[in-house]
């Protein structure tokens, strides 16, 4: 069997129920466009009552389109594991020659359009609602950052879903305790450099940190009080996403080992 | 009558029970105070550099602003907490654990049942927003000062807190029915209406600042009357929007009519769900895309 | 060629597990081998080790100790290797996404294994045939019963068309005329190809004598015995036993006992019948014992065979029957 092909039919076939769900259950079109709306317009008009510069309005802005990535990268894939053990498909997924990070990848495939539409829906609200402009010194540089950082956060997904063949509630309550944290530390609403030298120096080693700042950076240039030069960032960001993949690929491996050799993976109801 | 209250107290002494166990017995006790600690305050301390990133743009600091976003930030959590609670609890049991179906058919009042579930969510929030308070005691900005136990009106907190109850429970159970009837993204139901809220309850941002027309419906929000009256029992004066101008008294018979109103629709909604989902088959819906 | 499954002095514990916070042992020190073509049987009540046994020959659990081999292949080491020639399914198994149709949850399997679409559709076509649910292919997951969504995971089983395949208690909660069904259709997939091997467990004694090659019994992580079902009766009973009812007469039966392969013989007389109890060579000697009442002019009410069940095995070896749980 063709191991390509393999990983292509599986991750294929897994994206399909995530697919197929946007259509068949309409109803989370509501909560991944307006709903996060909302919460990302409180943050802004935060600022608008400070009278900060609109550069700030702007950081909130891509930082909760950025967000979105984010949640996707917690929930539709770190976590996804457990709710597949539940329903007992985590057995079946680890039974089939199917590698898992087929699995994962297919989750994040699935997942992204209802992310993308999210993401888009708040940078429209930036625009027409806040004025945000958005004017990048590249294009293509743009999304180049952008595609990176993705496959960075992605590659660290992977790594939170495989603690999740070993634990169950431990490591969805660590995946949770996650979200709030890394908002503070990735800058996503102000310039990381806010955080002082100690805390932003640990803040970098965060792939969202890292790209989030970059994207300032091209989008607005020295306003975005960056915290290193974009060539920096992009190169950590390269080594972030070969790194985690890596690490995932280790990660998933050992951990389904472990969790083989103390029996949770039929481990349910936790 | 005795008999119905009893009963009803039960089921939410069981679903309290059952709550607690699930947000707590899931680590060591330490880990799970951190958990319980960091997430929070995390949350907070967002709006603090936020403040701190204005402050040095614009070269002007505004603690009073800030201790109004860090009070209503802090109290929020527990509008979350309660309403996700419930939401939670109806799709991860009905989807997760496979036993909503046997607490339905069981003689436990279902409504008591799931009150106490969201309840033992808002004890968790409530220890996490005590802490956030108390170390805002420890931030620059002069909250020290303004956030000090000294000035907090004791006896107002206290009743703000217990007027609070019904307008969370109220809020749960409209969220709880709509989630009864959801796939299983209807757990997010209660994040993202919690979003709505943030926005529109004057959490973090005086409601002056939103348009004309969303500021006449927020200002009359249950959430924006509650905080609203906590905070003023905490840092000793109005905040600044529309509810500045209002007396003590008509924000206090405001909040308890809101409260009200909130449960008394919240819990006819749940019935009338609860039947919806009876015939829909909904309570053992797996859905898991 | 290698057995199909092999297991060498394998062993299973789980830590603090046991009543008294001790590790809980599993499966102890079992060893068996599965031929080629067989269909084998794993029988024992609940808590025996079967599934524990077929969890570590699936690669979902390792053995705490001991060797196991699929297809040659070891399952602690290869289980890559393994997983693409097997395939497992376990009773009472709901599992599946709601949102997609039955044909849609089944394809999406078979791409887990590498099946071209175009084979895929076929494959499934023809099991939900098997399963009587065709007329069900489109309807999501979430509207069957639980009776139904096992159908479907009983075809998820066949459709990857495994070597080996696993099929633990596959006619748990099933009605009737789908456990019929499914032991036909089991038998028949068997015979189709020479090298394909299926080990399935169950508690149903009926189950095993009826499919199995043969059945290795299991209790409290032992392996007690392993033979062919014949095999295992003979060890409670040697001789096959009869119990034949006759209509009143004159005539004396004990003397039956002097028929060539007659071991034993008594009789039991009242008014209404006479009981004979005879035990006997080998069950074609019964034809002699009736032709020999029939010369005599008696009238025979009933004729049963008191042959011993996998249950009389399984107490005899045990000390308590199926249903009785741990002691």
């Amino acid at each position: 069997m063709n191991r390509v092909a393999l990983f292509v039919r599986a991750a294929f076939a897994r994206a399909y129920p995530r697919i197929v769900g946007l259509i068949r259950e309409p109803t989370w079109m509501i909560q991944e466009t307006v709903l996060p709306i909302l919460a990302v317009a409180a943050y802004a008009l935060v600022y608008r009552t400070l009278h900060a510069p609109d550069e700030l309005v702007a950081f909130v802005i891509l930082g909760g389109a950025m967000t979105a990535f984010w949640l996707n990268v917690l929930w539709a894939m770190g976590a996804q594991f457990f709710w597949e053990r539940d329903s007992g498909l985590l057995e079946i997924y680890v039974l089939a020659p199917a590698p898992l990070m087929a699995i994962l990848a297919g989750m994040a495939l699935g997942g992204i359009f209802m992310t993308l539409v999210r993401a888009v829906a708040i940078l429209a609200v930036g625009l027409f609602v806040f004025g945000v402009r958005l004017e990048p010194s590249s294009w293509l540089a743009l999304f180049g950052v952008f595609a990176l950082t993705l496959l960075a956060l992605y590659g660290l997904g992977m790594i939170f879903a495989s603690a999740f063949l070993m634990w169950g509630r431990e490591a969805w309550h660590v995946v949770n305790l996650l979200q709030e944290p890394v908002y503070l530390l990735s800058g996503l609403n102000y310039p990381v450099r806010t955080l002082g030298t100690v805390l932003a120096t640990i803040a970098a080693a965060l792939p969202l940190t890292v790209g989030v700042d970059a994207l300032r950076q091209l989008l607005f240039g020295e306003a975005a009080v960056g915290l290193m030069p974009v060539g920096w960032e992009v190169a950590l960001l390269a080594v972030a996403a070969v790194l985690f993949l890596a690490l995932a690929a280790w990660s998933l491996a050992t951990l389904e080992r472990r969790a083989r050799a103390e029996g949770r993976l039929s481990t349910r109801n936790q | 009558m005795r008999s119905t209250l009893a009963a009803f107290g039960r089921s939410l002494a069981q679903g309290f029970w059952l709550g607690w166990q699930i947000e707590s017995n899931w680590a060591r006790p330490w880990l799970f105070a951190l958990y319980t600690l960091i997430k929070p305050l995390a949350g907070t301390l967002l709006l603090v550099f936020m403040f701190a990133a204005a402050a040095h743009a614009t070269g002007v600091e505004q603690p009073g602003l800030l201790a109004f976003a860090f009070v209503g930030n802090a109290l929020y959590m527990l509008v979350g907490a309660v309403s996700q609670g419930m939401t939670t609890a109806i799709v991860q049991d009905r989807e997760s654990y496979g036993m909503l179906r046997y607490v339905r058919v069981s003689p436990v009042v279902f409504e008591g049942w799931l009150i106490g579930r969201g309840l033992a969510s808002g004890l968790k929030a409530a220890i996490g927003a005590v802490w956030t308070l108390a170390f805002g005691l420890l931030l620059p900005f002069g909250l020290a000062e303004l956030l000090s136990p000294t000035r907090i009106d004791w006896v107002a907190l206290v009743l703000a807190l217990a007027l609070g109850v019904p307008l969370l429970v109220g809020l749960g159970l409209v969220l709880a029915a709509a989630a009864l009837n959801m796939a299983r993204h209807g757990a997010f139901l209660g994040e993202g209406v919690g979003s709505a809220l943030y926005l529109l309850s004057g959490a973090i941002f005086p409601l002056a600042i939103l348009p004309g027309a969303l500021q006449g419906v927020a200002t009359f929000l249950p959430p924006t009357l509650w905080l609203e009256t906590l905070r003023r029992a905490i840092l000793h004066r109005p905040g600044p929007g529309p509810l500045e101008a209002w007396p003590a008294g008509t924000l206090w018979l405001a909040l308890a009519a809101a409260s009200a109103a909130l449960l008394a629709l919240g819990w006819w909604l749940f019935r009338v769900s609860d039947r919806r989902a009876r015939r829909g088959g909904r309570y053992d819906l797996t859905t898991g895309f | 060629m290698p057995e199909a499954i092999a297991t060498e002095d394998l062993r299973r514990t789980y830590r603090r597990s046991g009543r008294d916070g001790s590790d809980r042992v599993a499966l102890d020190a079992v060893t068996l081998q599965v031929r080629p073509g067989e269909l084998f049987g794993l029988l024992g009540p609940n808590g025996a080790g079967k599934t524990t046994l077929i969890k570590i020959l699936t690669t979902l659990l390792l053995p705490t100790s001991g060797r196991a081999w699929v297809d040659g292949l070891d399952v602690a080491t290869q289980a890559e290797a393994i997983r693409p020639r097997i395939n497992m399914v376990s009773g009472g198994e709901s599992s599946g996404y709601g949102l997609l149709t039955v044909r849609e949850n089944l394809w999406l399997f078979s791409q887990l294994y590498g099946v071209p679409t175009r084979t895929a559709r076929e494959r499934i076509d023809k099991m939900l045939a098997v399963v009587s649910l065709a007329d069900r292919a489109g309807t999501k997951v979430s509207q069957l019963s639980t009776g139904l969504r096992q159908k479907m995971n009983f075809c998820r089983g066949f459709i990857t068309d495994p070597k080996i395949l696993f099929l633990d208690e596959p006619t748990l909660g099933l009605d009737v005329q789908a456990a019929r069904a499914i032991r036909a259709f089991v038998r028949d997939w068997l015979a189709e190809k020479p090298d394909r091997t299926l080990l399935l467990t169950t508690h149903y004694m009926q189950e095993a004598d009826e499919l199995c090659d043969r059945v290795a019994i299991i209790d409290q992580g032992r392996l007690l015995a392993c033979d062919t079902p014949e095999g295992l009766k003979r060890q409670v009973r040697r001789e096959a036993t009869f119990e034949i009812d006759l209509a009143p007469g004159p005539q004396r039966w004990e003397d039956l006992a002097f028929v060539p392969g007659v071991v034993r013989c008594t009789a039991t007389v009242d008014a209404n019948r006479s009981v004979l109890r005879l035990a006997l060579d080998e069950e074609p000697v019964v034809g002699r014992v009736v032709q020999a009442i029939v010369e005599r002019g008696g009238h025979i009410l009933r004729l049963r065979n008191e042959a011993p069940t996998l249950e009389d095995v399984f107490v005899r070896l045990v000390g308590r029957n199926l249903e009785a749980g741990e002691p």
